[in-house]
């Protein structure tokens, strides 16, 4: 074989070997809204993360509430939190919660300043480009992209066998556009963020056209219909430009949040007009508060649809029936 | 044949959730001033109904809650939840904060409270009419 011939064969090897690697599938686990009620909780919550490693996930993500609205947001409780999210074996992704933030001004959450919070979530969680969990995955944060949101380091994106995986910081407590003048001001420079960094994934997927996209952030943005079109919901502009782009792409994309704390799977999503279901966008609430528990997301790229679910139902940590 | 158990008192049929966090509980929900249950199945328990005890909407077999009006708010609390956690917790169960966008069993729920019971019941001196429907007259 002459010098030509095996840089030939060495080519279509790598593009054989990069396309069959495009099409494995892949599982990941998404969990949240917890543990609410420490300790007793912590010791579930161990063993949910035992159990996590056991399967062996990629990377897990986890959708925000790190704790109950009641319990107090000091400094020592996020460090315990991430010391348990270090606990993963696999990659840990963080999206911010209102609990750990924007809900901390309540005098059961120690009536914190949240702006101080939310600085005290970003120092201490995310530090770097990387992930957390033992073995940290390098992460593309908007911060280190767009000079113009330099403060947005909890906002990332990350590519895994051609999905795109999109971190956005949306918590409950209506993304904080309510209360005071701080709060407003607050939620409309990091709202223009979370946009930018919307429009940002859906024209990166295209033009590199991966497969689908998955979003990953707290808020349940369905709890109420009206939140997609009330001037007054926090949710509107975010569910206007999912609703946009996700029609224009027309690929798989998968929503993955927690808040409202039982698991569903559905496709809530309507199109701008409010008249129709986007039928390309699933979503996924994961469990939470009292159900430590969590569930295991497979991407299959050769599927027509190309997610599939399994809950991760621990018989030890059921609540009802106990144990 | 429809049947309708109307109470003879304002304020007898009651709809309860109970809520509990470690050694702390809520009682709260609805009294509702003018209410009726109805069902299908011919009422059987009047032979044992007392009064002073009512009866489960759930134990009134087919039994549901008709038309209701002037619900009334009422919530309770036990002698372990403090004073600055009751007003936070009666707040929101009024909905007087306008900090809480979900309803207020929700709140409860992300503030840590677990829902252990929920029910509706009827109590003091009732009535059972029968209903002819009138639909069937049409088929």
């Amino acid at each position: 074989m002459n010098k030509k011939n095996v840089r030939l064969t060495v080519l279509l090897c790598t593009l054989l070997w990069t396309g069959a690697s495009l099409a494995q599938s892949f599982k990941f686990v998404a969990l949240g809204d917890m543990p609410y009620n420490p300790p007793a909780d912590f010791i579930r919550f161990e063993r949910l993360i035992g159990e996590i490693n056991r399967l062996n996930p990629r990377f897990s993500i986890f959708i925000g509430d790190t704790k109950s609205g009641s319990t107090p947001c000091t400094d020592e409780y996020n460090v315990v939190i991430k010391n348990y999210f270090n606990q993963f074996k696999a990659p840990l992704i963080y999206s911010v919660g209102d609990n750990e933030w924007t809900d901390c001004h309540r005098p059961l959450a120690g009536s914190y300043d949240p702006l101080e919070r939310l600085q005290n979530i970003r120092k201490t969680f995310f530090p770097s480009r990387m992930s957390l969990g033992k073995t940290p995955l390098q992460l593309t944060r908007q911060a280190d992209v767009d000079p113009q949101y330099s403060q947005y380091v909890e906002n990332s994106f990350w590519v895994v066998n051609n999905y795109l995986f999109v971190n956005l910081h949306i918590p409950g407590s209506n993304n904080n556009f309510e209360g005071d003048d701080d709060a407003i001001q607050e939620y409309s420079k990091r709202n223009r963020a979370n946009l930018s960094w919307i429009e940002r994934a859906f024209t990166l997927a295209s033009n590199k056209s991966y497969a689908g996209i998955i979003f990953s952030y707290q808020a349940d943005m369905f709890y109420k219909s009206s939140q997609a079109t009330d001037a007054d919901s926090g949710y509107k502009d975010t569910l206007t430009a999912l609703s946009k782009q996700a029609q224009e792409f027309r690929k798989a994309v998968l929503l993955i949040h927690g808040d409202s704390h039982r698991l569903i799977i559905d496709q809530p999503l309507r199109t701008v007009d409010q008249k129709s279901i986007l039928e390309n966008v699933l979503r996924v609430q994961v469990m939470g508060a009292e159900q430590v528990q969590a569930i295991e997301i497979e991407v299959n790229p050769t599927a027509p649809q190309p997610f599939s679910f399994t809950p991760i139902l621990m018989r030890e940590n059921m609540y009802i029936p106990r144990n | 044949m429809q049947y309708q158990i109307i109470p003879l008192e304002m304020g007898s049929l009651v709809e309860r959730h109970v809520f509990q966090k470690g050694n702390k509980e809520i009682k709260c929900g609805l009294v509702w001033k003018l209410s009726s249950v109805l069902t299908n199945i011919k009422p059987a328990f009047l032979k044992t109904y007392d009064p002073n005890i009512g009866i489960c909407i759930q134990d009134v077999p087919g039994g549901t809650i008709g038309e209701t009006y002037g619900g009334e708010k009422v919530i309770y609390f036990s002698d372990t939840v403090e004073d600055d956690e009751e007003d936070e917790l009666s707040a929101i169960f009024y909905g007087s904060s306008k900090k809480y966008s979900k309803n207020y069993a929700d709140v409860f729920h992300d503030l840590g409270w677990v829902e252990v019971n929920t029910e509706s019941f009827i109590f003091g001196e009732i009535e059972i009419k029968e209903i002819k429907s009138t639909l069937a007259s049409y088929k």
